[in-house]
């Protein structure tokens, strides 16, 4: 089902993962991104994976809800890692038949880049898995606050962000409705080539436009009867603290982060 | 044709922190030509159970059978099952696509593989079932208004000339005159082609005004399916979960704690502006 779609979803658990500011957070991650392209050893790769699983038991998520949200990615990892073992040139071939070449390299990249990409998909789902829409772009806004001075609409993006994620569980839902209202007067989405699936889409993608401007409309219209005027002297209902726990993981993140330079880019 | 549901039970989001059991453990019969409805509070299961009954929801666990033929076994044709099992949905106006209410209509037909003469003479019949004047075939579905576009849907449905016809709230935010066409529309389908009819309602009185059982739903449980003398006796059990017995059932309750009996069995007002007539010359 389409509403199975876990990715970007927020888990409401009660955990010391969730109640990290939202903004320590988002930086937190692209933190984490960075470091993980610095892994390239056994030593540093172990300490990513410390560092994700010990995040992820401490976010009380299940470790198979982890799991599922790498099913979306699996096919970029598995073709990322078969151009990387095929395409690229080494001196020490393991194995050749023709042209084709596998060399000892190309392995390595190949592993390093799945692992990446898995430890990226990860961290990245972890972010959204913890942290509520709302508090994401509330973060969010904060951290592009300065950005404003130099003409950057800083809440207005944030606003749309708010309004975009909301309305994602949203659409999936009335796609699905819809979907199988005209199963019932006999539509066939999972037959045919890809031309008739494709026309068999149709009766599903107007009704679903036609709603969607017309939701569009009618917030725009709500928000306005609420006297929304955009983000000029606005006050918040949370107003977002560094907080003791912010302060731990802020030093767990510095110490992750030497030990990764050390091992990783000094090589000690 | 017949439905038979035996232990069926379906759960939401399985394995997931929103998992929601749905409908659980229900089993029921209903026969050729009967009229039933369908009663529960919001998020009981009504919705899931009665997409169950044409295969868009597979049950968990549990079997189906529609005409003996039972829909949860793999490879059934669901296409032809659904064909014979016509479903309007809550809020049905939400599925039309076309450019105009004609090809709407003949959407759920053609995907049948009917001829274009069928579906032409089909279209006729059922625009003025629902109430609706053929000049309308050739507008777009989108410059209806709300009631127009729900009996457009419905007709959409009956297009498909199927022999089981479920509907889904079909009254839900219609004004008492359009709820009282519609509801007589399907009276007249009942009563006149003889088809077997699930209604689902938050209404007590368009349930009692039309059905020949009641099957009520509570928290994903089948409570009760009776007829609806027997269902009203039990005022207390349905206020326990939530619903009520329907306002006229009441006021002769009341009558009746007053020391004004009317009989029993008195639940649409045209019985009891009876029971009332013949209570007031009696004591004459
Ligand atoms: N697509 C879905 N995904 C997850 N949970 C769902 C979904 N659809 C329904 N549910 C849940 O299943 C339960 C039963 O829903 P259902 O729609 O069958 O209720 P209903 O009796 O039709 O209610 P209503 O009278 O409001 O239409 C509800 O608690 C609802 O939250
Ligand atoms: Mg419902």
């Amino acid at each position: 089902m389409l509403t199975d779609i876990t990715l970007g979803q927020y888990f409401p658990i009660d955990s010391v993962i969730h109640k990290i500011d939202p903004r320590a957070k988002i930086l937190f991650t692209l933190f984490y991104i960075i470091l993980v392209f610095l892994a390239d050893s056994y030593v540093t790769y172990g300490l990513v994976a410390l560092f994700s699983i010990s995040v992820v038991v401490l976010s009380k998520i299940k470790f198979t809800v982890v799991l599922k949200s790498l099913k979306p990615m699996l096919f970029v990892i598995i073709i990322t890692a078969v151009i990387n073992v095929f395409f690229t040139s080494g001196t020490e071939i393991l194995w050749s038949y023709k042209f084709i070449k596998i060399t000892k390299t190309g392995v390595v990249n190949a592993v390093n880049m799945a692992l990446r990409l898995i430890f990226l998909v990860v961290g990245s789902s972890l972010l959204t898995y913890t942290t509520s829409p709302i508090m994401l772009t509330d973060g969010i806004e904060r951290l592009l606050k300065p950005f404003s001075k130099i003409g950057l609409p800083s809440h207005e993006i944030a606003m749309m962000m708010t309004i975009a994620l909301r309305f994602i569980p949203t659409l999936l839902e009335e796609t699905e409705k819809i979907m199988t209202a005209q199963k019932s007067r006999g539509a066939d989405f999972e037959s045919g080539n890809i031309i008739k699936r494709a026309k068999a889409l149709i009766p599903v993608l107007i009704p679903l436009f036609i709603n969607s401007f017309k939701r569009a409309d009618e917030l725009a219209t709500a928000m306005e009867c609420r006297c929304y005027r955009g983000g000029e002297g606005r006050t918040r209902l949370r107003v977002l603290k560094f907080g003791i726990i912010d302060l731990f993981s802020l030093i767990i993140m510095l110490v992750f982060s030497i030990l990764m330079i050390t091992f990783g880019v000094l090589n000690i | 044709m017949s439905i038979k549901v035996e232990n069926v039970s379906f759960v939401y989001g399985k394995g997931t922190p929103f998992e929601k059991k749905a409908v659980d453990d229900i089993s029921f019969c209903v026969k050729k030509g009967e009229f039933i409805g369908l009663i529960g509070h919001t998020g009981s299961g009504k919705s899931t159970l009665i997409q169950m009954l044409n295969g868009l929801i597979k049950p968990d666990s549990g079997k189906i059978f529609i005409n003996g033929c039972d829909i949860t076994a793999d490879k059934v044709n669901l296409k032809e099952i659904r064909s014979k099992i016509g479903l309007v949905f809550q809020y049905p106006e939400y599925q039309l696509f076309e450019e105009t209410v004609y090809k709407d209509i003949a959407y759920g037909p053609s995907n049948f593989n009917k001829s274009k003469e069928e579906i032409d003479s089909v279209i006729n019949e059922v625009i003025s079932l629902v109430g609706l004047d053929s000049s309308i075939l050739e507008k777009s579905p989108f410059e209806l208004s709300g009631g127009q576009k729900r009996r457009v849907a419905i007709a959409g449905v009956l297009a498909m000339s199927p022999d089981i016809l479920i509907l889904d709230e079909p009254t839900a935010g219609l004004d008492p005159a359009g709820r009282n066409d519609i509801l007589a529309c399907i009276k007249n389908l009942h009563e006149q082609k003889g088809m077997t009819v699930i209604l689902v309602s938050h209404s007590m009185e368009d349930i009692a005004n039309n059905v020949d059982k009641i099957m009520i739903v509570s928290d994903a449980k089948l409570v009760s399916f009776d007829y609806p003398s027997e269902i009203f006796k039990d005022s207390e059990m349905l206020k326990n979960i939530g619903l009520n017995v329907p306002q006229v059932t009441r006021v002769v309750n009341h009558l009746k704690q007053k020391g004004i009996n009317l009989g029993n069995n008195i639940y649409t007002v045209e019985a009891a502006v009876d029971a009332i007539l013949k209570y007031v010359k009696e004591e004459s």
